[in-house]
């Protein structure tokens, strides 16, 4: 009860959404590892190699969408038309705040909800892309690219 | 002369852990290191200097955070190796306190 309504506090949207907590908090990984499949280190583009911190492809200058899309795509995503669930497909949605950077990513598990680390707090499925947008002080901003590749891919 | 050592010393913790709190109340909903590591009050922890190093590698011992930048840039050192998961980089710098004295 008392960790929904910390979440809810920082994510009003959720107040009104179909969500479950699904894990317990933990630095350990953040929601772009989470996105990837991973939960042993944060990913996030920094410009200097300091373990834990990993990105897959290498320090980097920026963190915008763009560096974004070409990591996952490094995964083998491609950006698609919309975060309706398709059959044999895994899907990946980037959350930008009202500076159009990269704020957050949800991933879409085989039953169509959605799942996201939040920041350092704990993991929840969510039915909608919608419960964790919100402007910068009650959400993650706003959903602006969604990505699939086959499932099996790596 | 000691007491008044040990004074200063206790209202540097007091600082330090206000400033903690602050920085992990107001950072923890961002997966962005970046946003997580330019926070003021992560910047007022690195300004401390080097007096900040034992309560940082407390800080992690007790609750696990993001302290590795904070770290590196008091200790000019980096007992980590790149390829560590989150858990093996915390007991790299407990290690690494532990072998210069500043933690138990």
């Amino acid at each position: 009860m008392g960790d929904s309504i910390s979440l809810e506090l920082r994510y009003q949207s959720l107040r009104s959404s179909d969500y479950s907590i699904t894990s317990p908090r933990t630095p350990n990984y953040n929601c772009v590892a989470w996105a990837a499949g991973e939960d042993r280190r944060p990913w996030w583009p920094i410009p200097y190699d300091t373990a834990p911190y990993y990105w897959p492809l290498g320090e980097q200058e920026d963190e915008s969408l763009d560096v974004f899309i070409e990591c996952f795509q490094s995964l083998g995503y491609e950006v698609c038309d919309d975060e309706n669930f398709e059959p044999g497909f895994e899907k990946v949605a980037i959350y930008v705040d009202e500076d159009g950077m990269p704020s957050h990513m949800a991933r879409q598990l085989a039953s169509g909800v959605w799942t996201s680390k939040c920041g350092d707090l704990e993991d929840i499925s969510h039915q909608t892309l919608s419960a964790l947008e919100g402007d910068r002080s009650y959400g993650y901003g706003t959903v602006v690219c969604i990505m699939k590749r086959q499932m099996g891919e790596i | 002369m000691i007491a008044d050592i040990n004074e200063t010393i206790s209202k540097l913790e007091q600082n330090f852990n206000a400033l903690a709190g602050k920085w992990q109340s107001e950072t923890c909903g961002f997966s962005s290191i970046t946003k997580k590591i330019t926070n003021l009050n992560y910047y007022k922890i690195i300004a401390m200097g080097k007096p900040a190093i034992p309560f940082i590698l407390r800080s992690l011992k007790n609750q696990p955070d993001h302290w590795f930048v904070a770290l590196k840039a008091l200790t000019d050192r980096d007992p980590t190796n790149p390829n560590d998961s989150f858990e093996q980089a915390v007991e790299a710098w407990l290690n690494w306190g532990r072998s210069e004295g500043l933690i138990d």
